[in-house]
């Protein structure tokens, strides 16, 4: 059989990349994006990788250099790398249907079949998407996905690519792996890679060359197929249609902490109604909801307290009111007053796929209920996610998220759009 | 007992006779927008394009999939300030015009840095205040 041909598209620093587009000064400029609630460095640009700021840090932890550098610092804006990410994406498809799209930033597509030569049409995909979008993308081709994101790093990396790298071409990979460590290496994480350099492998060539039997012993049978993919043999196919997933979690920490039923009860029906729209969003019914509550484990002066209760639903649904009712009569179950509470979360499992439920004989006609949810849902897609709430959820409580530094929603609201002189 | 919904609406008395004719409706995105992955809207600020039809406020339609040439409303990155200007080409010169008496126009020059942002393919100005 051919050998198969992959290619990884991985947006650079995608949500700084975003900013960029919409305030050009920004180029050439350290910026960074901040995770939910401001916390932690998320995503940076080059000029911020260069001054020492790490992925993951508190902003906190770096805020001198922030300061006296000029960092720039956003919110994440979802909203807005939402949008560019759907563009991105779409742009990527109108040259293949053999599309993987793997997150927010990254795709992995087929290339066999391609006429002509494969690098100069990665070449031609990331021209398309900067010029459309403004978004620079790196590509990776190789034979296998996990050298395909190999050599989307070595892209990356490795300025003399201009952003397309691809191993079909190189006679040499074996030069170029030395210098890349095992932690880059597609589903190697943190732990993993300690414990591939407690026993002397530290970059990738060694890795690759390590024999089956010592792979299996350290690293499971997927680790055995990560390594065989690095040999150039295909083991993972692009994965077209995503398993259906078996529990959708919506869960955040509060802007400040909370200490009052009523304000917990507000944020809770929020996560309640936004998981339940994206399991709706997927056609699924849920038979399990669970809420928990917790206080901050860090906090040495107050107590800690977690708790978290389950309900079980004997008929299916996907219903944001009865969800809500629900999730609110957990939440006072688990509520205890006295604590200063940090974080929620909502968690719906135990799926059917809609027409597939089991029948509940007592349960009453609800096509009239299934029809206000399909209202609901398209006005809150068309005027912004929050125009239609159940009326638990009241407006903007004190837990809202902590957003301080977020850029307007440039595409997707005409009264935020970008203002040129 | 059960109510029923009808969705459709009832009719009464004959059918309309434009049944058979009907189109749908016009539908504004799909005229104006061409690349809808590349496109982007923004409003314009100040008078430097009024002759060219483009007043403050006014919501202009922005595709990035098109190729700039002489003559071409851009939206333009000059030294990382963005404008929309005129954009005109001759020989390797290119200017940046303003289309009004009053604002400048501005010849790039080497050590300049310019990006074209877009091309302005349309102007939305609103006539009625309501």
């Amino acid at each position: 059989m051919k050998n198969k041909i992959f290619a990884l598209i991985d947006c650079n620093a995608f949500y700084v990349s975003c900013e960029r587009v919409f305030n050009p000064k920004l180029n050439n400029r350290p910026v960074v994006a901040l995770s939910n609630n401001d916390g932690c460095i998320i995503a940076r640009s080059k000029e911020a990788k260069a001054l020492g700021i790490k992925m993951g840090v508190p902003l906190f932890k770096v805020k001198d250099i922030v300061r006296k550098e000029k960092v720039h610092v956003f919110s994440s804006n979802y909203t807005l790398y939402g949008d560019m990410s759907r563009r991105v994406m779409n742009i990527i498809a109108e040259f293949t249907n053999d599309i993987e799209i793997y997150s927010i930033d990254e795709a992995f597509i087929g290339l066999d079949g391609i006429p002509g030569d494969i690098v100069e049409y990665g070449h031609k995909i990331r021209k398309t998407i900067l010029q459309y979008t403004g978004i620079p993308v790196s590509v990776g081709i190789a034979n296998t996905k996990t050298l395909a994101k190999v050599a989307n790093h070595i892209a990356k990396d490795n300025g003399s690519f201009s952003g397309v790298c691809s191993l079909l071409e190189l006679k040499n990979i074996d030069k170029l792996l030395p210098s890349i460590e095992v932690g880059e290496v597609w589903g190697v994480g943190r732990q993993l890679s300690k414990k591939l350099n407690m026993h002397g492998i530290y970059n990738i060539k060694q890795l690759k060359d390590t024999d089956d039997f010592r792979i299996r012993k350290m690293m499971s049978i997927n680790g055995l197929k990560t390594v065989t993919e690095l040999r150039g043999i295909s083991c993972l196919p692009l994965e077209e249609v995503r398993a259906t997933r078996k529990s959708c979690c919506t869960s955040r920490s509060f802007g400040q902490n909370l200490k009052e039923l009523d304000d917990i009860q507000q944020a809770v029906a929020i996560f309640s109604r936004r998981a339940v729209e994206r399991i709706r969003a997927e056609n699924l019914l849920t038979s399990s909801v669970s809420v928990f509550l917790r206080t901050s484990p860090f906090d040495k002066k107050n107590k800690y307290y977690f708790n978290s209760s389950s309900i079980h639903i004997s008929t299916p649904t996907n219903d944001t009111i009865e969800i809500a009712k629900i999730v609110s009569r957990i939440t006072k179950q688990i509520f205890k007053p006295g604590y200063l509470y940090q974080k929620a979360g909502v968690l719906l499992s135990g799926f059917y796929p809609e027409g597939e439920e089991p029948v509940d004989l007592f349960s009453q006609d609800s096509k009239i209920r299934e029809d206000l949810m399909k209202t609901i849902d398209k006005i809150n897609t068309r005027f912004g996610g929050d125009t239609i709430q159940i009326a638990s959820e009241q407006h903007l409580g004190t837990w809202a998220q902590k957003k301080d530094r977020c850029s307007p929603n440039y595409t997707t609201n005409i009264n935020s759009v970008l203002v040129v002189d | 007992m059960k109510l029923t919904f009808y969705n459709e609406g009832v009719e009464c008395g004959f059918p309309s006779p434009a049944r058979d004719y009907t189109e749908g409706s016009i539908d504004l995105n799909e005229k104006l927008i061409l690349h809808p992955n590349a496109t982007f809207i923004v409003r314009a600020r100040g008078k430097s394009m009024i002759n060219a039809g483009i007043y403050p406020g006014d919501l202009i339609i922005v595709d990035r999939s098109i190729k700039p040439t002489n003559g071409s409303v851009v939206v333009a990155v000059l030294d990382g300030e963005l404008s929309i200007k005129s954009l005109e080409i001759k020989k390797d010169k290119i200017t940046l015009l303003s289309a009004n008496k009053d604002y400048s126009s501005v010849h790039v020059s080497e050590e300049m840095d310019l990006i074209i942002w877009g091309v302005c393919i349309h102007s939305i100005h609103k006539l009625h205040n309501n």
